[in-house]
């Protein structure tokens, strides 16, 4: 077979032929029986490479459809990450609450007037405190309480911690530092968790910011 | 036109991406099975017994887009003649029952599953989709080599000229003249035909 003919099969099988030739060409096809089989074989190739380039184009869509969407995952999982920071700093920010535990603000062997004076005391102030209202009332009470030498480390620990919400409460962040650096309470057996600890420390730094 | 979501692809701009080819095909492509493949999926799995089939309805949504787009490139469609998504349906029915014939017993298609399939309209018959195994000479033409097989997409598909070829692919650093583009496409082409013709 001559290259001419060659390109004339290809130009007819592609459809680029010019609409005389493709006449003339077609009228020679029906008289050459070799000519027709060529012909048929190129259709036949041509159909094979046409498949073959639809099954790549639609395996690639597919791949692009199932592949994970990376982006998707990313803004999910920067998502999760900023609910769940919201969520922490909502509760952090959350109005500070006296510690459930309770303790024996007594703390002391006998009881006379001046410690049943200082109970009743504790009692208002915790009182005010939980109320949220006045605080500079709890603080008064409590800025006594919380330095006296006469009860125990335990009740004065106590008394301080309370007044650092009451400082708090009065938006006295440096007051409430200075105060919650005294306390200096660590390990078993302070009284305070860490939630509790952290949630002071960060209203600290939130009032002082 | 903005063509970023599927479901601003009308079926005209779906057919035309596919016969525009490249990047607009690939687009087309990704829009067209997202909007249709919860339909086309409904439609499969309506039509499914409880047992267990290797193949999935999503296999045959994708060999259906194949088999369309085949026949959108041999322009044996046209919107003119039936909506997409009931000309897809239509190559799911067959391709799937096609499927569940070779699966399920005869008594079971017959008692479950003919009655249900002749209530569909017949409009594109089983001739949408060619008999031939074409995953042979797929696989003869995917391992004759990717110069091979883009000279002869050119040629053959995209009908360009001998001379256009080797202008493109000279200039893209393919090949160094126009003779080894030439004598390349010799080879390759006499190669397939061979292989191709053995087995036809």
């Amino acid at each position: 077979m001559t290259d001419l003919l060659q390109e004339q099969i290809e130009d007819y099988v592609a459809g680029v032929m010019s609409e005389t030739d493709k006449v003339s060409f077609e009228e020679k096809i029906k008289s050459d029986a070799q000519l027709l089989q060529q012909v048929n074989e190129t259709q036949r190739l041509r159909e094979i490479l046409l498949r073959s380039r639809v099954r790549r184009q639609v395996d690639a869509a597919r791949a692009e459809i199932n592949q994970p969407r990376k982006g998707k995952g990313l803004i999910f999982m920067l998502g999760g990450f900023a609910a769940a920071a919201s969520v922490l700093l909502f509760m952090l920010s959350s109005p500070m609450m006296l510690t459930s535990q309770e303790f024996n603000y007594r703390g002391e062997t006998t009881i006379n007037q001046a410690s049943e004076a200082r109970a009743n005391d504790f009692e208002k102030a915790k009182a005010i405190i939980n109320k949220g209202e006045n605080p500079q009332d709890a603080i008064m009470i409590l800025e006594k309480l919380a330095y006296n030498p006469e009860i125990s480390s335990n009740y004065q620990r106590n008394s301080k911690w309370m007044l650092v919400i009451a400082y708090l409460q009065a938006d006295k962040a440096d007051k409430a530092e200075e105060t919650f650096n005294k306390i200096n309470c660590e390990g078993i057996e302070c009284p305070y968790s860490t939630w509790e600890k952290t949630k002071i420390k960060w209203q600290i730094f939130w009032g002082k910011n | 036109m903005n063509f970023s979501l599927s479901k601003q692809w009308t079926d005209e701009a779906i057919v035309e991406g596919i016969l525009t080819g490249g990047r607009r095909e690939h687009e087309a492509l990704v829009a067209l099975y997202k909007k249709f493949h919860v339909s086309l999926e409904r439609f499969i799995t309506h039509r499914s017994s409880d047992r267990d089939y290797a193949k999935q309805p999503e296999d045959i949504i994708w060999e259906a887009i194949e088999a369309f787009v085949v026949n959108v490139k041999k322009q044996s469609y046209s919107l003119k003649d039936a909506a997409l998504e009931t000309y897809l349906k239509s190559i799911c029915k067959n391709l799937w029952f096609r499927y569940i014939s070779s699966e399920a017993s005869r008594d079971e298609r017959q008692t479950k599953y003919m009655a249900d399939w002749d209530e569909l309209d017949d409009d594109v018959s089983e001739t949408l989709i060619e008999k031939e195994n074409w995953a042979y000479y797929i696989d003869i033409v995917s391992k004759a080599g990717k110069n091979c097989r883009q000279i002869l997409d050119m040629r053959l598909i995209d009908g360009f000229s001998m001379q256009e070829i080797s202008q493109k692919l000279v200039a893209d650093g393919v090949f160094e003249s126009d003779q080894t583009v030439r004598n390349t496409k010799s080879k390759c082409l006499k190669k397939i035909m061979e292989m191709i013709n053995v087995n036809f």
